[in-house]
């Protein structure tokens, strides 16, 4: 799985309604100039460590012209770096790191990253309006001055984020997404806020109650400091990094082995899980398809890679065509008659490219014949299968921009509930993908009793259920049924029948070698 | 252990399960012949390693109909019911996968005792979708066998080990 975006319920209500996407592009608008910070003038002498000049390393070495790690002193390798820049953007070439440089660098970054167009951060949204004020007061409690509370994104509010999202050592961007600001609240009001404690946590984006991260600080007394990624590789490039270490992390099933075979992650000391024996074992033993002796990884949610679909478009294009085969997409001249209301794979190269193998005729995967079979299957759709991107996935179908696409079964869920139900999910008649994201400890823990601590809570029936509510994601826990909502419990595209999932192959382990094949293999679908 | 391929797990896996199976039974036959006596099942664990080999032995040889009628005392260490267990045995000279498949169908009829004994017979011939709906009653305790987690996860890697994953809806 490379890329992927959870999109939580709790997300999609606090991004009210559907038109949230360009309003918040509105609000986030970033004014230069307009919202300087107070303090001008002043330029920074060399020697001398420096915010601004740390704030200007961080940000020309995320462009990539300094390979240094940001100190706040101004060496001469960063002005090399400021000059590179200033020739690069046409401006004049400065030696000081001055407020103008300052907001040439964030306006460049800005929009070569395209925050302002594209409203994401990667795969996780900025918060609206709403949120940014309540971030901006916040961050005036914890002594970072966001300047004026207006609710709109300048750059002394991203330069107030980066110093909280340093001050927490999680990664340093300036942008106030859904996890900076859970933190930011906790970090407030928190339990754990004072706590000495601390544990730090690694997930993917939404895929977390935020009620959950405040009891545990209650009830254990302890600080969690929050991050994300939005990928196995990212995952893997956190755990390998010289950052601080994190205590739990949620790798997908399938990138357990190479992790664990690379020494980052540690071995469960299932002793200190007295709610273990909550978990279901059909759950816990199908992991074993990848940790093979279940000694580095639990279960925490699972999910399907199937068909999606809007029933009254697919109808309209195709009358009476059974839509829960993998052939309404796979194959080209089923798929030339859906192309009329949009035809689609989500973009995930590691998971659809494996499904395409499947449907051509390779159920197991095995490295040379599937990755043929797969392009044998992939050439023929070019033209016809869009290539949906994974933060665009879920719009797509709720909106009827595409009437039948392979997917996750979670972001079908979330389709299903911005659209009202217009959108149907199953696990293809010839077979789906099962996976499994599950709680690990990396290798390099610091704290390891309290990584154990926050895996046992996350066994409790009642404390996985409310997750599962949250994210539409189904969990592992044999008695968390009671405590979830039937909107979540009952629904076959979270729940599949035992029979659909019985169709079902486990999330194949892919080589390095299978990876770059299976990236080659996109990159010609896409074009 | 991390090079061990799927086939040598699950060689070893049926192993400890035959295991098991044997030490009851072999405890659960001298309780029949002394008159009942129950006590038997609390020193089931110990007497594990000592069959292991010979257990493993019996279960490589291609031909474990003989050796079905032996299992109606399950790996839970409880006996099975006396009534049932004598009626089959002239039925399970099936294949393993025949044995699954009668079970399963006794399974959707809702004769768990009978659908047990074809289960565990297919189980021991190493049957994977068979070790998914005997780890089902396991979990569930039915057909008279005690409901246990840890027995039931067992059966379901044992069909894990087989690349039979042993999914089922939540309820």
């Amino acid at each position: 799985m490379s890329q992927r975006m959870k999109l939580s319920a709790i997300a999609a209500c606090a991004l009210l309604g559907g038109n949230f996407a360009t309003d918040t592009a509105n609000a986030q608008g970033f004014v230069f100039g307009t919202a300087a910070p107070a303090k001008q003038g002043q330029p920074v002498q060399s020697g001398v460590r420096d915010g601004k000049v740390e704030s200007a390393q961080r940000l020309l070495a995320r462009i990539g012209l300094l390979r240094e790690p940001p100190t706040g002193i101004l060496t001469s390798t960063t002005q090399d770096a400021m000059r590179q820049f200033a020739s690069q953007n046409g401006l004049a070439p400065s030696n000081q790191v001055t407020d103008a440089f300052l907001n040439s660098l964030r306006r460049v970054i800005w929009q070569s990253q395209k925050w302002s167009s594209g409203n994401y951060k990667g795969r996780e949204k900025l918060v609206d309006a709403q949120g940014l004020r309540e971030a901006q007061i916040l961050l005036g409690k914890l002594g970072f001055s966001a300047g004026p509370l207006d609710g709109t994104f300048g750059p002394q509010t991203q330069v107030a984020t980066e110093a909280f999202q340093e001050s927490q050592a999680t990664s340093v961007d300036g942008l106030i997404t859904g996890t900076v600001l859970m933190n930011l609240r906790r970090a407030v009001n928190g339990a754990g806020s004072a706590a000495k404690d601390s544990l730090r946590v690694l997930n993917w984006p939404d895929y977390i109650d935020p009620g959950v991260l405040l009891d545990f600080e209650k009830e254990y007394n302890i600080r969690v400091i929050y991050d994300i990624y939005t990928s196995n590789d990212g995952l893997t490039d956190k755990l390998r990094g010289a950052g601080t270490p994190y205590d739990v992390v949620f790798p997908t099933a399938n990138a357990v082995p190479a992790m664990a075979a690379n020494g980052l992650l540690g071995k469960l000391d299932k002793a200190r899980l007295k709610n273990i024996a909550n978990l279901d074992p059909r759950v816990d033993a199908a992991l074993r398809s990848w940790d093979k002796e279940g000694a580095f990884s639990l279960p925490y949610m699972w999910y399907t890679v199937g068909i999606a679909w809007n029933p009254k478009l697919a109808a309209r294009a195709y009358p009476g065509r059974a839509m829960d085969s993998l052939s309404n997409v796979l194959d080209p001249e089923v798929a030339a008659r859906f192309q009329s209301c949009g035809v689609g794979v989500e973009d995930s190269a590691s998971d659809i490219v494996p499904l395409a193998a499947m449907a051509g005729g390779q159920p197991k995967w095995e490295s040379k014949a599937s990755l043929a079979a797969a392009a044998r299957v992939l050439e023929r759709l070019r033209g016809i299968v869009r290539v949906i991107p994974t933060d665009q996935y879920v719009d797509a179908l709720a909106s009827g921009k595409i009437c039948v696409a392979l997917g996750f079964s979670g972001d079908a869920v979330q389709a299903q509930a911005k659209a009202r139900g217009a959108v149907e999910y199953r696990v293809p008649s010839e077979g789906g993908l099962l996976a499994i994201d599950a709680m690990a400890v990396p290798a390099n823990a610091r704290n390891r009793r309290g990584a154990h601590q926050f895996i046992d809570y996350l066994l409790r029936p009642q404390v996985i259920a409310r997750i599962s509510n949250t994210v539409g994601y189904a969990n592992a826990n044999l008695k968390a049924g009671e405590f979830m909502n039937e909107s979540i419990k009952s629904n076959p595209a979270v729940v599949p029948s035992a029979d659909a999932l019985s169709r079902s192959v486990p999330i194949p382990i892919l080589s390095e070698q299978d990876q770059s094949e299976i990236t080659h293999l996109w990159s010609r679908l896409v074009k | 252990m991390a090079t061990l391929t799927p086939l040598s797990k699950a060689i070893i896996s049926i192993a400890v399960i035959g295991a098991v199976i044997s030490a009851v039974w072999h405890l659960g036959l001298k309780d029949l012949i002394a008159g009942g006596n129950t006590s038997a099942p609390t020193t089931a664990a110990s007497t594990t390693t000592v069959t292991l080999a010979s257990v493993a032995a019996r279960l490589l040889t291609p031909a474990p109909a003989p050796q079905a009628p032996a299992l109606p005392a399950s790996n839970t260490g409880m006996p099975s019911p006396p009534a049932s267990a004598p009626v089959k045995v002239g039925n399970l000279s099936g294949s393993p996968g025949e044995n699954a498949e009668a079970g399963r169908i006794l399974l959707e009829s809702k004769d768990y005792a009978k659908a047990r004994i074809y289960l565990e017979a297919a189980v021991q011939g190493g049957d994977g979708g068979a070790a998914c709906h005997l780890g089902e009653m396991t979990l569930h305790g039915q057909g008279g066998i005690a409901a246990n987690r840890d027995n039931a996860a067992k059966l379901f890697q044992l069909a894990q080990a087989r690349n039979i994953i042993c999914f089922t809806t939540a309820n």
